[in-house]
């Protein structure tokens, strides 16, 4: 059977599940919430615009932090991937500060910046950049040397060599580099959201919360697979899988 | 199949191969540029490195290596590994510095002109970009000298033409053979018109058939274009079918111990005595040294390198 046609009878199985759960009523519904209501709050959330007005919140910060940690990352990383000196020193304090879960900066971007958005933001750079700055520097220092010499031989040198050469050699690295932090920037970000309240996806989860409408918690969280499932599988997926196949790491 | 079989098959192989390859190409060629067409020797005076190893241990890689090679030259420099082959190589190609000694390009009698210092490695293992195509590989170093867009398109042509790989411009580098890619390869130095073609067991890891292509391929492309070539192996016969000269090396340290000139045509077949005589004074200076790694046989027998 095709892997596509077992995941439909699985998740229709899932479905199914959830609904004879509903139906026997064991558990209260703002305990364990049915299928129909967990749509129905997903419906109210589309059409009174609320996902949309924190997703788009959310979106933005994300877009923001994890934008400033992808270029920073990238450029850190190769820098320090082809420095002896930087990748002794800065290389180990990176590995050391990634070992701190991103949310454990929020005190300090607090006192930094006040309860605002910069905060959240600096949070979301701080997941991200740790992760996409190490595996960059992994991917620099994996290079094959011989594109290097090769490239040298033909007459690239610094600049030349690094955008023909260094850049798309460590490429299938980057990419990797850039998924990983996509995951923390995200995690970073949900994490701050719910712990400092403004509008966005983090909110609309703890309000459900407070709310004690379990549909409501439910709804925001599929929201929130859903988001993180189209970034993984449609972009960084994609692009790691059109990589690898033109580097020739496949077949 | 005999070993002599495959040697004098080798042969007319060499011939039929060079009667059809020749023709429109080399006047393309020739129309596009002329600029150091074989008109570069290099002299290697008094070259030494050494390495660090572990801390505080030195070796030395290669120690006063004197060789001057003429413009037009086709030089092997047979030796076994570890001997600094390879380092003398890169010295060359101005990718290691040496501890003391010069590598100087020297133009031809009655031509002028600056060297530019270009001199063009061939590695054993495929060294082309898989992020670029075929054509895009021979263009790269094109591209940096900022060629413009229509000559460097008919330059790129041209050369696959030469190796024979037209209809694979567009092809990514892991959908070649290996022999392909060595193809590819020697296309990306030529087109850049190097002074010397430094070449290092380019062929090493291709299998009997494909290495014996790759023998008549590449001295079809040196009697054409007029290259000075200096190519090292460890395989003898390899030496002793391609080369008008051979340069013998020894390991730690790397000395030139001997060289013999071959004046002999091409096709050569390995059953002729006065190659023969020479492969077996190769042998005899390497049979003494248990960790020499240089190999007889015609290149039949040496499958499992």
């Amino acid at each position: 059977m095709k892997p596509w046609m077992n995941r439909v009878i699985f998740y229709a199985g899932l479905l199914v599940l959830w609904i004879l759960i509903g139906e026997l009523e064991i558990w209260p519904d703002y305990f364990v919430p049915t299928p129909f209501g967990v749509w129905q709050s997903i419906q109210d959330g589309l059409s009174d615009c609320s996902f949309f007005i924190g997703t788009l919140a959310s979106l933005k910060r994300i877009g923001i932090g994890y934008g400033i940690s992808a270029v920073a990352g990238v450029i850190l990383g190769i820098i320090t991937g082809r420095n002896r000196f930087l990748d002794d020193t800065l290389g180990s304090l990176l590995t050391g500060l990634q070992t701190l879960p991103s949310i454990c900066w929020l005190p300090l971007a607090i006192l930094w910046f006040g309860l605002n958005e910069s905060a959240m933001i600096f949070v979301v750079v701080m997941g991200a950049l740790l992760a996409i700055t190490t595996v960059t520097v992994s991917g620099v220092k994996t290079i094959t040397p011989i594109y290097i010499k090769a490239g040298k031989n033909m007459g690239a040198n610094g600049f030349k060599l690094l955008t023909t050469v260094l850049i798309p050699a460590a490429l299938p690295a980057i990419v990797s580099g850039l998924k990983q932090g996509w995951f923390y920037a995200w995690r970073a970000l949900m994490a701050s959201e719910l712990l400092y309240v403004s509008v966005g996806l983090g909110q609309l989860l703890m309000m459900g919360r407070e709310l004690n409408d379990m549909n409501r918690v439910i709804a925001v969280m599929l929201v929130l697979i859903f988001i993180g499932w189209l970034f993984d599988r449609m972009l960084f997926a994609n692009l790691e899988t059109a990589i690898r196949r033109r580097w020739g790491y496949e077949n | 199949m005999t070993a002599a079989g495959n040697g004098s098959e080798l042969a007319l192989e060499g011939i039929a191969g060079k009667a059809a390859f020749t023709g429109k190409t080399v006047e393309h060629i020739q129309g596009i540029q002329s600029e150091s067409m074989g008109k570069w020797g290099i002299k290697i005076q008094n070259v030494s490195k050494s390495f660090e190893v572990s801390g505080r241990e030195r070796i030395q890689a290669i120690k006063d290596i004197n060789l001057w090679i003429d413009p037009g030259e086709f030089v092997c420099l047979v030796g076994p590994s570890g001997c600094g082959k390879s380092t003398l190589l890169n010295i060359i190609a101005g990718l290691e510095q040496p501890d003391s000694g010069t590598v100087e390009s020297c133009p031809a009698e009655g031509h002028g002109g600056v060297s530019r210092g270009n001199r063009l490695l061939i590695f054993q293992e495929s060294a082309l970009f898989p992020w670029l195509t075929v054509f895009d590989n021979v263009a790269y170093g094109l591209k940096l000298r900022h060629t413009p867009k229509d000559k460097c398109v008919r330059l790129v042509d041209s050369y696959l033409e030469l190796v024979g790989l037209s209809h694979f411009k567009k092809a990514y580098i892991h959908q070649l053979s290996g022999g392909m890619k060595q193809r590819v390869a020697l296309a990306r130095a030529l087109v850049l018109d190097p002074e010397i073609l430094l070449m290092d067991e380019p062929f090493a890891a291709l299998d009997i058939k494909t290495r014996k292509d790759m023998y008549q391929l590449l001295l079809k492309v040196w009697k054409e274009t007029g290259k000075t070539i200096l190519f090292i192996t460890h395989n003898v016969d390899e030496a002793l079918l391609l080369s008008s000269r051979v340069v013998v090396m020894s390991s730690r340290p790397g000395l030139i111990k001997r060289e013999y000139r071959l004046a002999m045509g091409y096709p050569r077949i390995m059953e002729s005595a006065s190659l023969q005589k020479i492969r077996s004074e190769i042998l005899q200076a390497f049979a003494d040294n248990p960790a020499s790694e240089v190999q007889g046989g015609t290149p039949d027998e040496t499958m499992d390198e």
